[in-house]
C-alpha cells in the first residue's frame, strides 16, 4: 500500500468510523440480536434466553388473539386514518393556495400541533374527550358530545382516527401546498379562458400533477399510522378492553409489561417484515417518480 | 377577472378561519381550565376562567420539577443533534467525496436501516444499552440518539453533498489545507442549509421522542419533558387543575421553537419529507 | 452565528461531554474501590431502598434518618417509583444497569418466580416468629421465607354510613340479597348505589376477580387444578355467581362504567354523588383528603346468599425482599433494616400512626386507623376473612380478565364468553 492509499483510508475511517461505530454499536447490533431473540424464551430477567426455534411465531398466529387484535386495529386505523388526512389536507392545501388574507396564519395554526409531542397530544385529547366534550354537549344539547368517547370500541376508534388527523394533517398540507404552488400558473389560466369547471381543473390539471406529492404524503401517513405509539399510549393506554391497541403497543406490553421478551422479538420482527415492505415500495415508488420528472 | 371570484373566497376564508379554530380549540380547552381550580372544571370544562388561578402553574412547577425537565430536554437534544450533525456531515461528505465499494456498502446499509422501526429494535436495543452501561445516564441516551440518527443524518447530508461544488475545496488543498481543515472551513459552512434541516427534523424527533427515554431513563432526575409528563399522569391523573398546567408548559418551549423559527422547519419538513 | 462558531461551540461541548462522561465512569470506578476498602475498614455502608407507594416517600425517609440514629454507618437511599406497573419496569430497568437496589418490593408468587435469581433467603430472621403466620405463606417458598411482610390490607365494598342511613339500612348487608335490597333502597332514596370504576384494569382484573378466588373451597387447590386442567372457569360455580354481583353493580352504578377509573371513583363516592366503590383500605386517605368528616365502613363482597359471603378479603398487598447480588455486609445491613422496619418500637409506631398500616405482625397495637381499618380488623379478628390470591395469577391474566369484564359490561359478550376467554387467558398464559 503506497503512503497515499494508506493515508486515504485513515482518512475514510477518520470521517466514516465515528458514524458508522455508533450506528452498528447499537441499531445494527440490536437488529441482529433481536431476531435471534425472535427464537427463544427468555423474560427478560433470567442471565440466558433458551432456543426455542420457531414456537414464538406460531404463538403469534395461532395463541395470540390481542396479537391479532391489534394487528386488525392497525390496519383499520391506517385505512381510515390515511384516507381522512389526505383528502383534508389536500384540500386545505388548495384553499389556502388561493391567496387568502389568513393564509399564513391559518398554516401555522394548523401545522402547529405537528411539533408537540404524542405524549402530550394524547392527554390533551384525554381531557377534551373526557372533559371538555360532555361541557359542550351540555350547551348544545348535541348527543354526540355526550358519548362515553373513550369508553367504548367504536368511539374510541374514531377518537384515536380525529386526534390523528388533527396532528398531522398539518404536516401533509405543507407539503401539499409546496407542490400545488409549483404548478405553472399559465396552465391554469389557459385552462380558465377555455371554460373548464373548477372540478374539471381540479381532476385533470391539479391531481396529475400533483401525483408525486400525493406518493409522499401517503407514505407518510402510511409510515406514521403503521407505527403509531405515543398518541393512542396516553389517549386511552389501548382500552376500553384492549380495543385501541396498535401493534407496536402489543410488542412494548408484551415485551416489558408481560416479560417475553422471545414472543416480544418474534412480534418485532414480524413488524419489521410488514413496515419494512411498505417503506421500501415507497422509497421505489417514489424514486421511479424522480427518475420520471 | 380575479374580483369576480371575491364572494367564493370569501366564503373559502370563512371556511378556512372555522377550520383553524377548530385546530386550536384543545388548546384553548387546556389552557383555559388551566387557570381554574379543579370544582370549576369539573363544574364546566368549555367556560371562560372566571379568574387566573395561577396556584396551578405554581404547584405543576413544583411537583413536576419543571426546571430538571426543561434542563435534560435540552441536554438531551442539543448533544443528541450536534454529535448528527458532525458526525454525518462528516461521513456523507467522505463517501460523495471519495466514494469506494466499502463507503457504498455502508451507505446501503445506512439507508436501509431507515425502514427499520424503532419497536422492532427495542427490546435488545435495552438489552445492549445496558451492557454498555449507557442506560439511566444523559451522555448514555445521547450515544443512543446518535445511533438512531445516523441513518436519515447522513442519507440527508449525501443527497445535498452531490450538488456541492468541489472547486473550493480543492483550491483550499492547493493552499495546503489538510482534509480535515478543508472540511471545517469550507465544506460544513457550504452545508449550511442542510445542517439547518437536519437540527431542525432531528429536533421534533428527539425533543418529542417518549418511547426509547421510557425504556432508558430511570431516575427522576434524568426524565426529559415527554417522560416527566407521563409519569407525572401516572400519578396524578384526576389532578387536572395541575395536570393541565404542567401539559401547557411541557408544550411552551417547542411551540415557542416553532412560531420562532417557523419558515425554516417548514421548509425543513418539505425538504426532508420529500427526500425521507 | 456563523456556521464555524456553531461548530468550534458543538465541537467544545462535546469534548466537555466527554469529560464528564469519563468523569462519571471515573467516579464509578473510585465508589468501587472506595466501597472494598470500605469493605475492610467497617466504614459506611450504602443502601438502596426502593419502594412504590408515592404518598410514603418521606415517611419512609424519615424512618431511614431514626434508623441511621442507631446504625450510623449505614446509608440508605429511598427510591420511590409509582404509578401503576411502572415501577416494576424500573426496577428492571435497575438491574439491568448493574444498579439492583439492595431491598425491593416483590407483590406475590408469581413475581417472585420473576426475581428469584436474586432473591435472598430471610429464614431464621427475627420477625419470622412475631408475624402472623397466614402472611408469611406466599413467600414462604420450599420451607425458606424468602420475604418480608409489612402490612396487611383488605377491600370489599368502602359504604358511606350517612347516605345508608339516611336511605334507611340499618344492618350491614352481608349477602348478595341483603346486597341488592341495599341497593334499591339507596336508589329509591335518589342516590346512585355504586361507583364502578371498571375503567381501572386491577378493579375487575386483580380484586374483582380474586373474589370469586377466594371463596374456593380451597384457593390454592383450584389455582393448581387450572394449570393442569382439571379445574375451569366455565364449570365453577362461583364464577357463575360472580355474574350475580357484576351484574347488580353496572344496574346501579353510573352511567358507562369503562369511563370512570379508581381516581373517579374517589372523588364521586368522596362527594356523596355514590354510596359504595369496590375499593380498599389505601383509598382511606385519598377519600377522607377530599371530606374529612366523612364516616365510612367496609362491606364484604358477597357472590350469593351462603352463610361463608360475610368475609372481607385481606391479604399482604407485597413483601420486601433482599437482593441476594449484594456484598455479605449490605446484605446483613439491608436485613436488619427489614427487622428495625418491622420489629422495634420506632418501627412498629411508624408503621401504624405514620404509614397507616394495619399491620402484619401480631405484637403490634394498631393505630390511627380509619373506618375502613377498623372494620378490616373486625372482619379479622372474627375470623370472617378469605384470601388474596391474584399474587399468584399468571403475568397477564389480569388484564385479559379486565379486558373480558369490560366487555360484559357493555354487553358485547355474555358471562359464558367471558369464563371462556378466562379459561384461554390462563391456559395461554400460565404455560
Amino acid at each position: 500500500m503506497t503512503r497515499r492509499q494508506l493515508r486515504n483510508v485513515r482518512e475514510d475511517v477518520l470521517f466514516i468510523g465515528p458514524g458508522v461505530f455508533f450506528f452498528g454499536l447499537i441499531v445494527f447490533l440490536s437488529f441482529l440480536m433481536g431476531i435471534y431473540y425472535s427464537f427463544t424464551e427468555w423474560n427478560g430477567i433470567d442471565r440466558e434466553a433458551v432456543w426455542v426455534g420457531l414456537e414464538k411465531y406460531f404463538t403469534v398466529f395461532s395463541g395470540d388473539s390481542q396479537a391479532v387484535q391489534s394487528a386488525i386495529f392497525t390496519v383499520q386505523f391506517t385505512l381510515v386514518s390515511v384516507v381522512i388526512s389526505n383528502v383534508l389536507a389536500f384540500g386545505l392545501a388548495l384553499a389556502l393556495t388561493m391567496a387568502l388574507k389568513t393564509a399564513n396564519v391559518m398554516r401555522t395554526v394548523i401545522f402547529l400541533p405537528n411539533v408537540i409531542g404524542g405524549i402530550i397530544l394524547g392527554f390533551v385529547w384525554r381531557f377534551v374527550f373526557a372533559n371538555s366534550f360532555g361541557a359542550i354537549g351540555d350547551l348544545t344539547g348535541l348527543e354526540l358530545f355526550n358519548l362515553p368517547w373513550l369508553g367504548t370500541p367504536e368511539t374510541g376508534f374514531w377518537g384515536s382516527v380525529i386526534v390523528f388527523v388533527w396532528q398531522r394533517t398539518g404536516y401533509l398540507m405543507v407539503i401539499y401546498i409546496a407542490a400545488i404552488v409549483t404548478i405553472n400558473e399559465d396552465l391554469i389560466e389557459a385552462a380558465h379562458i377555455d371554460g373548464a369547471s373548477s372540478l374539471t381543473m381540479l381532476f385533470r390539471i391539479i391531481i396529475p400533477l400533483t401525483v408525486p406529492a400525493i406518493t409522499v404524503c401517503v407514505f407518510l401517513a402510511l409510515s406514521w399510522t403503521t407505527k403509531m405509539f405515543d398518541v393512542i399510549f396516553a389517549l386511552t393506554g389501548g382500552g376500553p378492553f384492549g380495543s385501541t391497541e396498535t401493534f407496536a403497543m402489543n410488542i412494548y406490553f408484551e415485551a416489558f409489561r408481560y416479560n417475553n421478551y422471545g414472543l416480544g422479538s418474534a412480534k418485532a420482527i414480524l413488524f419489521f417484515i410488514v413496515v419494512g415492505v411498505i417503506s421500501t415500495t415507497q422509497v421505489l415508488v417514489t424514486k421511479r417518480w424522480e427518475v420520471e420528472s | 377577472m380575479k374580483e369576480q371570484y371575491f364572494p367564493r373566497r370569501f366564503s373559502v376564508e370563512l371556511i378556512i378561519v372555522l377550520v383553524g379554530l377548530l385546530f386550536l380549540s384543545p388548546f384553548y380547552f387546556v389552557f383555559a381550565n388551566s387557570l381554574k381550580p379543579l370544582g370549576a372544571i369539573i363544574e364546566n370544562a368549555a367556560a371562560l376562567p372566571e379568574s387566573f388561578h395561577l396556584e396551578n402553574y405554581r404547584n405543576a412547577w413544583r411537583i413536576a420539577s419543571f426546571p430538571r425537565l426543561l434542563l435534560n430536554s435540552v441536554l438531551v437534544t442539543s448533544f443528541s443533534i450536534a454529535g448528527m450533525v458532525i458526525m454525518g456531515a462528516m461521513a456523507a461528505w467522505r463517501m460523495v467525496r471519495r466514494p469506494h465499494r466499502v463507503s457504498g456498502i455502508i451507505f446501503v446499509l445506512l439507508v436501509s436501516a431507515m425502514v427499520i422501526p424503532f419497536q422492532s429494535v427495542m427490546i435488545p436495543m435495552v438489552k445492549i444499552s445496558s451492557a454498555l452501561q449507557l442506560i439511566n445516564s444523559i451522555p448514555g441516551i445521547v450515544i443512543i440518539y446518535f445511533s438512531f440518527g445516523m441513518p436519515l443524518t447522513v442519507f440527508l447530508f449525501h443527497g445535498f453533498a452531490k450538488n456541492v461544488p468541489r472547486e473550493l475545496e480543492e483550491s483550499a488543498y492547493i493552499d495546503g489545507c489538510s482534509t480535515f481543515q478543508s472540511f471545517f472551513r469550507i465544506v460544513l459552512p457550504m452545508l449550511k442549509t442542510m445542517v439547518v434541516t437536519v437540527i431542525i427534523l432531528q429536533t421534533l424527533w428527539i425533543w418529542n421522542d417518549f418511547l426509547l427515554p421510557l425504556l432508558v431513563l430511570f431516575d427522576e432526575e434524568l426524565q426529559t419533558i415527554p417522560l416527566g409528563i407521563f409519569r407525572f399522569f401516572g400519578r396524578y391523573q384526576s389532578q387536572w387543575d395541575v395536570a393541565l398546567a404542567t401539559l401547557t408548559m411541557g408544550m411552551l418551549p417547542i411551540v415557542a421553537f416553532f412560531l420562532f423559527l417557523q419558515k425554516h422547519i417548514i421548509r425543513g419538513v418539505t425538504a426532508g419529507s420529500v427526500k425521507a | 452565528m456563523s456556521v464555524r462558531q456553531l461548530a468550534i461551540t458543538v465541537v467544545v461541548l462535546f469534548a466537555a461531554a466527554g469529560l464528564v462522561f469519563a468523569g462519571g465512569q471515573q467516579e464509578a470506578e473510585e465508589a468501587e474501590a472506595s466501597q472494598e476498602e470500605a469493605e475492610e475498614e467497617q466504614q459506611t455502608v450504602e443502601l438502596n431502598f426502593f419502594q412504590f407507594k408515592p404518598y410514603l416517600d418521606e415517611a419512609y425517609g424519615d424512618l431511614v434518618e431514626e434508623f441511621r440514629e442507631e446504625n450510623p454507618n449505614v446509608e440508605i437511599n429511598v427510591q420511590t417509583y409509582g404509578g401503576g406497573q411502572q415501577w416494576q419496569d424500573i426496577l428492571r430497568g435497575r438491574f439491568a444497569s448493574g444498579a439492583g437496589p439492595e431491598i425491593f418490593p416483590v407483590e406475590g408468587p408469581a413475581q417472585y418466580e420473576q426475581w428469584s435469581e436474586y432473591i435472598a433467603d430471610l429464614s431464621g430472621e427475627p420477625w419470622i416468629d412475631t408475624a402472623v403466620p397466614f402472611a408469611l405463606e406466599a413467600l414462604n417458598v420450599d420451607g425458606k421465607q424468602m420475604g418480608m411482610p409489612v402490612n396487611l390490607e383488605g377491600y370489599g365494598y368502602i359504604y358511606n354510613k350517612e347516605i345508608f342511613e339516611e336511605a334507611g339500612i340499618s344492618e350491614r348487608p352481608t349477602t348478595l340479597s341483603e346486597l341488592t335490597e341495599a341497593a334499591e333502597q339507596l336508589d329509591e332514596a335518589g342516590y346512585t348505589p355504586f361507583g364502578t370504576g371498571y375503567a381501572t384494569w386491577w378493579v375487575t382484573g386483580l380484586h374483582l376477580m380474586n373474589v370469586a378466588f377466594a371463596h374456593q373451597d380451597d384457593p390454592l387447590a383450584f389455582i393448581e387444578g387450572l394449570n393442569d386442567g382439571s379445574e375451569s372457569f366455565s364449570d365453577n360455580e362461583l364464577f357463575a355467581d360472580l355474574q350475580d354481583l357484576v351484574d347488580l353493580t353496572v344496574e346501579y352504578g353510573e352511567e358507562d362504567p369503562l369511563t370512570t377509573d379508581h381516581e373517579e371513583q374517589v372523588q364521586m363516592f368522596a362527594n356523596g354523588e355514590v354510596a359504595m366503590i369496590q375499593q380498599g383500605v389505601w383509598k382511606e386517605v385519598p377519600i377522607m383528603e377530599v371530606d374529612e368528616d366523612i364516616e365510612i365502613g367496609l362491606l364484604p363482597p358477597a357472590l350469593n346468599d351462603s352463610a361463608g359471603m360475610d368475609r372481607i378479603p385481606v391479604g399482604v398487598p407485597f413483601y420486601f425482599v433482599v437482593n441476594k447480588e449484594a456484598s455479605e455486609q449490605k446484605q446483613e445491613a439491608a436485613k436488619s433494616f427489614l427487622n428495625f422496619m418491622v420489629n422495634t418500637d420506632v418501627g412498629q409506631r411508624y408503621a401504624t400512626e405514620e404509614f397507616g398500616f394495619i399491620p402484619a405482625y401480631q405484637d403490634v397495637e394498631p393505630r390511627g386507623l380509619g373506618g375502613v381499618g377498623k372494620d378490616i380488623l373486625e372482619y379479622a379478628g372474627e375470623d370472617k376473612t378469605v384470601p388474596w390470591v391474584f399474587g399468584r395469577f399468571p403475568e397477564g391474566f389480569a388484564d385479559d380478565a379486565s379486558d373480558a369484564i369490560q366487555q360484559y359490561v357493555t354487553d358485547r359478550i355474555s358471562w359464558s364468553e367471558v369464563l371462556e376467554q378466562l379459561d384461554q387467558s390462563w391456559e395461554r398464559r400460565a404455560e
